[in-house]
């Protein structure tokens, strides 16, 4: 099983640098290839809201934090004139994303639910308003980038997608995926063999952290500038959330499918409704038909569909025996 | 610094607080007691507003008028949405399901609402020109705008309302029953999902009274309601869930802090220095202010 899942992985990371190369071979069609690019981001960015989210259930309202402290570690110190190599930036931004999520996972994480929904938006709006007023942090200017050439930094970002969605699909196979999903199934249960609730969240959360902020590090080397409402802004905190609750929260390629799903509807629904904010209607409304049709997103519907036509077929060449048995294995 | 200045923001404060105390007593209501988590009472709050201002504008109705009018209204919309959008998760436990899938529904419900408000009512920002809002009343050196004195007046109304509904009425003995213990509520015959929906309508009723004090106090814009949703949700956690006089109070603190940062530190932090306060406190205080670890069970009612 975990093969199989790591193959899919692995499959499907093939699959958008495959169509990412024959856009960007074809013709000069530099909007799809930065659309991919966005897409790629933002599944990084949903991988890492996808463990905390997904496997232990405590929605996050503000994954942008972490986005955007990943973003300005690349770009203070190039504001400020220092020269340090991209490497020691990258490694240095998740560590300080990391930190700040240990910091903040002490007051929110303590009771389950809502502390931490509420304090995450909180959070979002103090960092936005932060970064929005204050001019040692460049204020609403924003900070320009060092330039990295595409040649270097396209694979880069197809490259890091796929590590990590295999690294998600590891991790959630090893011992501490499987204590997250307890958390969330049977918190009592999980306590009695000695899980610590609070210790697994935070890992979660910090493991999270570091990935969301992967994404932001890498949108900031691909738009050569860094501004508090590209990074900051409520609306990327969302855009990651609805992803992965579309394409399926506590799977692998649940976020992966939503997060394309959800940028495609989103332009598309952009040029169709000119009006400001108009193209929320779609969004909203599509919300409420995914999550009133589908509890559980639109990948995993898609994988019981699968399994229940499998095994109509199984049933009707006389194999009676194993589906009984996988039912009461499910 | 002079005293005079001090005293004129924290009233202030109190007077903005009050519209997050009405929104965290329309939250604490079914947040806090029943535990049905809904992140469109913002949206419903601004719909009102603009149901009023559209109606000042364009057929000089009062909006005190308008409310009364959209009391039932609003009850209708709550009572409706629970039956519909979130009764369904309400089989599931609060933290295994249920929470995950009322936040994801009614936040698609929130922003349909604030896109038809966009649409409709266009981005740009609206003003609520009633003659008196305005007018204030002088008390030495302090000038007390009359909208804050009615938006004051309303929240301790409507909370003294809703405590004794809670604890005298037999509606009010139902919503304790089910939000203390669904499942002997339920065996005693207690309608568990219209108890729910009224509740729900409630709610939503108070949070029309919400969006008036809003509307009458500060500019109206689709893109506020969210922020309003976790405000009252703010007011909920800080003043401890399912205490209604403590999510009052703590949105009258969250006033009072949002007023004191305007007027000593920097006026861009505002909004931010509310959820910084809440963060610090949580620190100390998980589950709220006005949690006390011997607290009986329902005496907050």
């Amino acid at each position: 099983m975990n093969k199989k899942r790591m193959l899919r992985a692995f499959a499907a990371g093939l699959i958008i640098f495959a169509a990412y190369l024959a856009y960007l071979h074809g013709s000069n069609m530099s909007y799809y290839a930065s659309f991919i690019v966005y897409i790629c981001l933002f599944l990084i960015a949903g991988q890492g809201w996808n463990l905390l989210g997904g496997y232990i259930g405590e929605i996050s309202f503000g994954h942008a934090v972490f986005f955007g402290i990943g973003a300005y570690t690349l770009a203070l110190p190039s504001g400020y004139g220092i020269d340090i190599p991209i490497p020691v930036t990258l490694v240095l931004s998740m560590l300080i994303s990391g930190l700040f999520a240990l910091a903040i996972s002490y007051p929110l994480l303590r009771i389950r639910g809502l502390n931490f929904l509420v304090g995450t938006f909180g959070l979002g709006v103090v960092f936005l308003n932060v970064f929005k007023s204050s001019k040692q942090l460049f204020a609403n200017k924003g900070v320009f980038v060092p330039f990295v050439s595409p040649q270097v930094l396209y694979p880069l970002i197809v490259g890091v997608t796929i590590i990590t969605v295999i690294f998600v699909t590891y991790l959630v196979n090893s011992n501490l995926g499987l204590s997250f999903r307890a958390v969330r199934d049977v918190p009592e249960a999980a306590e009695m063999i000695g899980i610590n609730l609070y210790k697994t969240k935070t890992q979660a959360l910090v493991i999270g952290a570091m990935i969301t902020s992967l994404a932001g590090f890498l949108y900031a080397l691909y738009s050569m500038h860094v501004s508090p409402n590209a990074t900051f802004d409520p609306a990327i905190s969302n855009d990651i959330l609805l992803g992965s609750y579309i394409g399926g929260c506590g799977t692998v390629l649940g976020p992966v499918i939503g997060g394309a799903v959800i940028i495609i509807i989103q332009e598309t629904a952009r040029s169709a409704i000119t009006i400001t904010g108009g193209h929320n209607l779609v969004l909203g409304i599509m919300l409420v038909v995914v999550m009133m049709t589908m509890k559980e997103g639109i990948w995993v519907t898609i994988q019981k569909l699968v399994d229940k036509l499998g095994k109509k077929k199984g049933s009707s060449s006389g194999k009676k025996l194993p589906k009984e048995k996988t039912e009461v294995i499910r | 610094m002079n005293f005079a200045g001090f005293i004129q923001s924290l009233l202030g404060g109190i007077g903005t607080g009050t519209v997050y105390a009405l929104l965290g007593l329309s939250c604490s209501l079914i947040l806090g007691r029943l535990q049905i988590c809904s992140v469109m009472h913002g949206d419903l709050a601004l719909l009102a507003g603009y149901l009023c201002y559209q109606a000042y504008t364009v057929l000089h109705i009062s909006p005190f008028i308008t409310v009364i009018i959209l009391l039932p209204v609003f009850f209708g919309i709550g009572y409706f949405i629970q039956d519909v959008f979130m009764k369904p998760f309400m089989k599931l436990e609060t933290w295994k399901g249920r929470y995950q899938g009322q936040v994801m529904v009614s936040w698609g419900l929130g922003m349909s609402i604030m896109a038809l408000e966009y649409i409709i009512f266009s981005g740009s920002y609206k003003t609520l020109n009633v003659p008196y809002r305005n007018s204030t009343i002088h008390i030495g050196a302090v000038t007390i705008p009359v909208v804050h004195i009615i938006s004051f007046a309303l929240v301790i109304g409507l909370l003294i309302v809703v405590e004794v509904a809670l604890k005298k009425t037999s509606l009010g003995i139902k919503i304790r029953a089910c939000s203390d213990d669904s499942v002997s509520a339920k065996l005693t015959g207690i309608p568990y999902d219209k108890i729910c929906a009224i509740t729900f309508g409630i709610s939503s009723a108070l949070v029309a009274v919400a969006g008036l004090a809003y509307t009458l106090m500060s500019q109206l814009n689709p893109s506020e309601g969210f922020d309003l949703t976790f405000l009252g949700w703010a007011a909920v956690i800080l003043g401890t869930m399912g205490n209604l006089k403590g999510a009052v109070t703590a949105g009258i603190l969250m006033g009072i802090v949002q007023a004191l940062t305007i007027y000593l530190w920097i006026p861009n932090l505002a909004i931010a220095a509310i959820y910084i306060v809440l963060i610090i406190i949580l620190v100390v205080k998980p589950r709220g202010l006005f949690y006390w670890k011997k607290r009986e069970r329902g005496s907050a009612a």
